[in-house]
């Protein structure tokens, strides 16, 4: 019987513990993310000044590594659970995007860098205050129902 | 043909797409343009004449009174779908007014321009459907050697008529096969390359028409160099060129009626030069025989 507790309150433990690693880790995806979706729009940026390729292939080509973007007919959608936050600056600058001048293209594309590196620098924030935190309330959180449960 | 139209209309809003669809087959395999403008109604000019478009997608020569309407919104979208969502591509065709569409097609647009000459509202958009009329030419190939320009008012088939000539040489339908250079400065001969222009053609998409024919002439060695309306000083020295190393040049040229060939200084000036032999004056009325003018026709004046 203290065995079976014992093997419950250790799962018990490990699964809180795993939420609060999956809550952190979280965090450093997003930031991942973000950091592939700025170098996409760097990328698309060098196309779009180079003249030499549609938008849809541009785009294609520059956010290749982006997976988590979704191309659909006429626009692309931003499904990610990690990006939640960003999905409608990221929705908002490509569907802007294609209707005027190179210039003012170019001009679209380092506001949206701007915005973009705003949302990195507080994802990065995030990890420092938020990272840590949630993998100790995790482990405590676990450790509190396990004492509770014995 | 209704397919040529029907391909035109993909490039525009879902609204006019789902109506223009709709349309009689006839009207589509006649339609020369398709003219969207901002809250007026759509039009098409079919065989020189103007028909509206109904809601309905019924087709009418008188103003109906539930017309497809344009909204700003749907112009401006147009232009973007013209432009395969990639205006920025397009900046300097803008800039002289039109945008290059697949298959030889072409959009004449207008409305605001800033002063760097690029559109910052669109007012209109004229989608011309470029056809193929296989053996249209069939007229005009004897008169080729020497020099051809074919004149006549926008609309009556010049650049039609340019290219089957073009195929024909080059496939050998004339007797031989020729070699032949052609300066497409706005994709609209070769339609960016969908449309066929003969096995024994080659493309040179410039800009300059007059550097494109240079480059021809001192690289492809060709038969015939043809490049669509002639208008400047330095075509016309690039044409003498062509004459003087003995090429021959096939052009066109706008030309309102069969008077002004005569009055026209730029096309009395090739003829002077003898670069051109022949002039072929299409009317507006199409499917009527070319008006062949020689050269000592016109340097007679017997027209006129």
């Amino acid at each position: 019987m203290f065995t079976i507790k014992i093997i419950g309150v250790l799962l018990v433990v490990v699964t809180c513990s795993f939420i609060g690693t999956l809550k952190s880790r979280a965090l450093f995806e997003r930031r991942k993310k973000l950091l592939l979706v700025l170098d996409g729009v760097n990328m698309l940026h060098a196309y779009i000044d180079q003249g030499e390729f549609e938008l849809h292939i541009a785009i294609n080509n520059a956010f290749s590594k982006c997976i988590f973007l979704r191309f659909c007919e006429d626009k692309i959608l931003c499904e990610d659970e990690d990006l939640k936050n960003d999905k409608s600056l990221i929705e908002e600058f490509f569907s802007q995007l294609g209707s005027t001048t190179k210039k003012i293209e170019c001009d679209h594309i380092n506001h949206f860098i701007l915005k973009l590196k705003t949302h990195l620098k507080q994802s990065e924030e995030d990890i420092e205050q938020k990272s840590k935190i949630y993998q100790i309330m995790g482990i405590c959180g676990g450790l509190t129902a396990g004492i509770l449960l014995i | 043909m209704p397919n040529e139209f029907n391909n035109a209309i993909m490039q525009t809003t879902e609204k006019i797409k789902r109506t223009l669809q709709f349309i009689p087959d006839d009207i589509k395999q006649c339609c020369e343009e398709i003219r969207l403008r901002e809250g007026k109604p759509v039009c098409l000019t079919v065989k020189g004449r103007v028909l509206f478009v109904c809601e309905s997608s019924a087709v009418c020569d008188v103003l109906p009174k539930n017309p497809l309407i344009i909204s700003k919104e749907e112009l401006q979208k147009s232009l973007a779908l013209l432009c395969k969502n990639s205006v920025y591509l397009h900046e300097a065709e803008i800039k002289q007014g039109f945008i290059s569409l697949p298959n030889g097609g072409r959009a004449g647009v207008c409305g605001v321009f800033n002063t760097e000459g690029m559109l910052v509202a669109v007012s209109s958009i004229n989608i011309r459907i470029a056809r193929e009329i296989i053996g249209c030419a069939n007229d005009l190939f004897p008169y080729a050697s020497g020099g051809l320009l074919i004149a006549g008012p926008p609309g009556s088939g010049k650049t039609t008529m340019l290219r089957d000539l073009i195929k024909q040489l080059s496939n050998g339908e004339c007797g031989r096969y020729y070699r032949v250079a052609v300066i497409d400065s706005r994709g609209e001969i070769s339609g960016g390359g969908a449309l066929d222009l003969g096995i024994n053609t080659d493309v040179i998409n410039s800009g300059d028409k007059a550097a494109g024919t240079q480059m021809a002439l001192r690289t492809m060695f060709p038969n015939f160099i043809a490049f669509d309306e002639l208008g400047t000083a330095e075509e016309l020295e690039s044409v003498k060129e062509c004459f003087n190393a003995g090429v021959s040049i096939i052009t066109t040229v706008h030309c309102g009626t069969k008077g002004e060939i005569f009055t026209r200084e730029l096309i009395m000036k090739i003829i002077n030069s003898g670069a051109i032999k022949t002039v072929a004056f299409l009317s507006q009325n199409l499917g009527e025989k070319p008006l062949i003018l020689t050269y000592s026709e016109i340097k007679n004046n017997v027209y006129n």
